[in-house]
């Protein structure tokens, strides 16, 4: 990158503070197991994007369906998705977030309220781990 | 406010381009939104595209996203049969990234990238309006009946559109 780069293959900390054994990693480690993509949505009123990384858009499909698109795709569909949804004051019951659709260009998931039923979310997270196109 | 020089980006992978917006630009929302109708599945509710307000600053900003045919290049290579895995990645990172864009542009590429063909493909001969862009305001106030919302026919003249 123009602004600078540091290539190194290992981080290595003499964890003086903790243990003070030597610990080290290979920074492949570390990229493979940032997240790729996350987003916290706001999923009532008008909904929109709060914040983001490596997110192009959000389709508010429904009821409870929301729908995010990658800006860089993963390279296939078996990276792991993961989330979680609820409301900015808790105000009781259960809710949960469904993963719909898994796809290169993004993901889809539908929030639940005690149970069954669709329903609106005010605070929605997803995140994705997993390979890059 | 001194404007931030993008880094020649050509052949930086897309993703290491996104942390370094992350980082040196400050996010936009928004007030435009896409309503849009699939006509492969007219049952269907309308949906309401947002764009993101850390992509929509790469937008302005030029220099960091690739042209929306690498895009469609990739989704090509996904439809075929025995696809695997994209093996054409490098397109998003070695193509030269386009210019600034001013956020109506920005979101005409967004419609290109995100939404099916199918729908913005010749929406203007479409029987009835299957796709609008307009302010969040023309949106209903209310979630009541979302299932329910339909882009107004007589778009063009009324305040809301679904």
């Amino acid at each position: 990158m123009a602004n600078g780069t540091i290539a190194f293959d290992t981080l290595t900390t003499s964890d003086q503070v903790n243990t003070n054994s030597e610990k080290s990693i290979d920074t492949s480690y570390i990229f493979n197991g940032v997240a790729k993509s996350w987003c916290n949505l706001q999923g009532k009123s008008t909904a929109s994007i709060v914040d983001s990384f490596n997110t192009a858009s959000m389709t508010d499909a429904g009821t409870g369906l929301y729908d995010t698109v990658f800006t860089n795709n993963m390279v296939n569909n078996d990276f792991c998705a993961t989330g979680a949804s609820g409301e900015y004051v808790d105000n009781g019951g259960n809710r949960s977030l469904g993963l719909r659709v898994r796809a290169t260009t993004g993901i889809n998931v539908r929030g639940f309220y005690d149970g069954n039923s669709a329903a609106d979310m005010e605070d929605l997270n997803v995140a994705t781990h997993g390979d890059l196109a | 406010m001194t404007k931030i020089e993008t880094p020649e980006f050509q052949g930086t992978h897309l993703w290491d381009r996104l942390c370094w917006a992350k980082e040196k630009l400050e996010g936009k929302q928004s007030d435009y939104r896409v309503v849009w109708e699939d006509p492969d599945n007219l049952d269907e509710c309308a949906k309401v595209t947002v764009p993101d307000p850390n992509w929509l600053a790469c937008a302005l900003q030029g220099g960091i996203l690739p042209p929306v045919e690498v895009y469609w290049a990739l989704a090509e290579d996904e439809a075929k049969p025995d696809f695997k895995k994209h093996t054409r990645g490098y397109l998003l990172h070695n193509t030269k990234p386009i210019e600034p864009m001013t956020e109506e542009q920005a979101i005409e590429y967004l419609i290109m990238k995100d939404i099916p063909q199918r729908v913005w493909r010749d929406y203007e001969k479409a029987n009835r309006p299957r796709l609008v862009i307009c302010r969040k305001d023309q949106l209903p106030s209310t979630r009541v009946w979302r299932n329910a919302w339909k882009i107004d026919e007589n778009v063009n003249k009324s305040q809301e559109v679904a």
